[in-house]
């Protein structure tokens, strides 16, 4: 799969992951990018053939970690150095997110900040680009099973804490799952 | 999962405003990869940007001082590294600090007057990197040579040795992998590694170190091993030298080093044979201390005659004639009594017997404690007994009087030990064994009093104490220590381990003592509680020695994988 393709593939679970993992969203789509090139620019130590999806994945997902962490190392450093400037950054970011948000849609999002951290990054991972639940799973480094799972919890918990009752379809699974 | 359900279509209207824009978002991965190309190719020491181990090393050691002047003081910064590189490369500071810093000032003058003729070297960029290094690593570096001063004047070199071992095990692999890279020549890697290697040798030779903590081989083998080390990785490097006179000059230099090493080692693989015991006992001819010659003799021979062997007993009766027909003094012949060197037929020139039979007898006497040392009668004893002249009631009341007397040694500091020994060998011999279960938790405790775990006075921790309490062992108490635990047990607590490790101390002393130290390690392995030495008792007791030992392969690798000469192609001017 070439570069363009795999950038298609895992773009959004991985801004969406980066993002579930405490990153604005304008820091994850930079993280997500210095991701990619990083581990484009080092694909001879990816272990395997990189340009299969299953083995690009995980090593990506491994290469962000580490970007996300340096980044939040240098963060921190630099805003005990200016504090300021953070702020208008954060200021910056903040109407993008907000645009067009009903009352129904922020309570959502806010959900989904309340959801226990699996949950929250394979909704995000997921929803975000309407990812397939495969490519969320491969880069993920788990099953597609595992993923399914873990987005009907989550579908559960949303539910949960927007205050609503489980719709028919929900309750007819929860007892088919008893 | 269906996505067309209304719940999840407001999941995605709710999250779609979020969604990166798919062609900037790759322009921005490319224009990322274009820039990131771009300053691979402009690098100037790329092998310090291929691995994450080196360019975190370069952080912490001066690389052009590796490199002889011949690459360009690096700005390596260790923030992106890996947290075990980095690890890695703060562990290794104090060996950078003390070996390759301290060595380069020491070969300073010669290494910035090699850097100015060797073709492409740059001792601008060598004290570039010296500077650079010192205001990032001055932290460091300055406690260490601090310590390096002050630990060997209060006289404890234990943790010094121990952080600078660990410490060279991390730079000896940051120069491997330096080498692997050709990023150092192979005189300075040898270089580092023997000053290193010296200076952990000579932290060796400091009085205390490992002598208070089990170990399973002499601790100077370890030194041995640094200095050997030495040698061998000074040799290769001296090996990459251009010029072969100076290379053959150096070599015969070290000779006299070599000889010195086989002589110091020498002690280490002498070992002693039961057949050297043996030889030792039958060749017993002078006692240069009278009778405390003796008793050491008493010891070792005892082992002999117990372990069933022919011994031709002519030597040390010829020596005894001597006291015999001296002043024959008590405690010679007890000695000699004890071990049957007296024969029967002698018995009529021991004088004395008569003028201290009423002194043990005498009724007057019979609660009184008897000393068996004290009233040194115990020969006369012995030789009544050989002669069948102690009546039932006679060994009866002597019997009750050594036990009386054993009553009364828990409060006595001198000789507990080998008293305790003494009568109980005495009670054997008038027929009157004492009652070992009965005894066995006083034993016990008199054996747990007297381990001692302190080292001192040239002897390592481990032994049992013949004098005060509050000593270091004896050869002479571990020997009673051990024949009392045959007949015992070992006291519960008191790990077998400690006295092996007190005993293997045995290999390096003279004369007597080291067989005295070989059948009392030889009693000790025969104990049935004594578990073999296992590969684990091995790995923690010695650890210490298989760290010597990685060293020094490590460094020896360190140089072999370093090329010859600093590459050309990192010369500036190679065209």
């Amino acid at each position: 799969m070439p570069l363009a393709e795999l950038i298609d593939t895992f773009r959004g679970p991985l801004v969406g992951l980066i993002a579930a993992w405490g990153a604005s969203w304008v820091d994850a789509n930079e993280i997500a990018q210095d991701s990619f090139s990083e581990a484009y620019l080092r694909r001879s130590a990816c272990r395997g053939d990189w340009r299969d999806p299953a083995v690009f994945g995980p090593w990506l997902r491994g290469v962000a970690r580490n970007v996300h962490r340096n980044r939040g190392r240098a963060d921190r450093r630099r805003r005990l150095r200016i504090v300021a400037s953070d702020k208008v950054v954060q200021a910056a970011a903040a109407p993008i997110e907000m645009a067009a948000a009903t009352e129904r849609v922020l309570a959502l999002r806010d959900a989904i900040e309340r959801l226990p951290a699996k949950q929250r990054a394979v909704v995000l991972m997921h929803y975000l680009e309407e990812t397939r639940v495969a490519d969320v799973a491969a880069l993920l480094g788990v099953t597609a099973k595992a993923v399914e799972g873990r987005l009907y919890q989550a579908r559960r918990t949303l539910t949960r804490l927007l205050g609503e009752a489980p719709a028919r379809t929900e309750v007819g699974r929860v007892l088919l799952c008893l | 999962m269906s996505l067309n359900d209304a719940f999840g279509k407001e999941l995605r209207d709710a999250i779609r405003p979020l969604r990166p824009d798919p062609t900037g978002f790759e322009a921005g991965v490319r224009d990322r990869i274009a820039k990131g190309e771009a300053t691979a190719d402009d690098r100037q020491d790329p092998p310090l940007e291929r691995s994450s181990l080196l360019s975190t090393a370069a952080s912490f050691i001066p690389v052009p001082l590796l490199m002889g002047g011949k690459l360009a003081a690096t700005t390596a910064k260790s923030g992106t590294a890996s947290t075990g590189a980095k690890i890695l490369g703060y562990a290794a500071l104090p060996a950078v600090s003390v070996f390759l810093m301290l060595g380069a000032f020491v070969f300073s003058l010669l290494k910035i007057r090699a850097a100015k003729v060797t073709p492409g070297g740059d001792d601008e960029a060598v004290q570039l990197a010296v500077r650079a290094w010192w205001r990032r690593h001055w932290w460091m570096a300055i406690p260490c040579y601090a310590a390096l001063i002050f630990f060997p004047l209060w006289g404890d070199v234990r943790w010094l040795f121990t952080m600078l071992l660990v410490s060279a095990v991390a730079l000896a692999l940051l120069l491997t992998a330096f080498s692997r890279a050709g990023l150092a020549t192979r005189q300075v890697v040898a270089n580092t590694c023997s000053f290193g290697l010296m200076l952990l040798a000579i932290c060796l030779g400091g009085p205390r170190v490992g002598q208070d903590s089990i170990h399973l081989v002499d601790q100077k083998l370890v030194q041995i091993i640094f200095y050997a080390g030495l040698i061998v990785v000074s040799l290769f490097g001296v090996g990459a030298r251009v010029r072969a006179k100076e290379r053959i000059t150096i070599y015969v230099v070290y000779i006299p080093f070599v000889i010195l090493i086989g002589w110091m080692s020498l002690p280490l693989w002498q070992t002693t044979t039961a057949d050297d015991v043996h030889e030792f006992v039958e060749g017993f001819d002078e006692a240069e201390y009278g009778s405390a010659t003796w008793s050491t003799y008493a010891m070792i021979a005892r082992w002999a005659r117990e372990s069933g062997r022919e011994i031709d007993w002519s030597k040390p009766r010829a020596l005894l004639e001597e006291t015999l027909g001296g002043r024959q003094g008590a405690y010679t012949l007890n000695h000699a009594m004890r071990l049957g060197l007296i024969e029967p037929a002698s018995f009529h020139r021991l004088r004395g017997i008569e003028k201290r039979r009423p002194r043990i007898f005498d009724p007057k006497y019979a609660d009184r404690p008897l000393s068996v040392y004290g009233e040194q009668g115990e020969w006369a004893i012995r030789v009544l007994m050989a002669q069948g002249r102690l009546t039932v009631a006679e060994r009866d009341s002597l019997a009750h009087r050594v036990q009386r007397w054993l009553d009364v040694l828990e409060d006595d500091d001198h000789d507990l030990l080998q008293d305790i020994v003494g009568a109980i060998d005495l009670l054997r011999a008038i027929e009157r064994p004492i009652d070992v279960d009965a005894w066995r938790p006083r034993v016990h405790a008199a054996l747990k009093a007297c381990h001692s775990l302190k080292a001192g006075g040239f002897e390592v921790a481990g032994g049992f104490q013949t004098y005060d309490r509050d000593s270091w062992g004896s050869y002479e108490g571990t020997w009673c220590a051990v024949r009392l635990m045959k007949i015992f047990g070992v006291p519960e607590g008191l790990d077998l381990n400690w006295v092996r490790s007190f005993l293997r101390h045995g290999g390096r002393k003279s004369g007597d003592r080291r067989y005295l130290a070989a059948v009392t390690k030889m009693e000790l392995e025969s104990l049935p509680e004594a578990r073999s030495v296992t590969w684990l008792d091995w790995l923690r007791y010695e650890r210490t020695l298989f760290a010597a030992i990685l060293l020094v392969l490590l460094c020896l690798y360190a140089t072999l994988r370093a090329p010859k000469a600093a590459p050309a192609a990192a010369a500036p001017d190679a065209s």
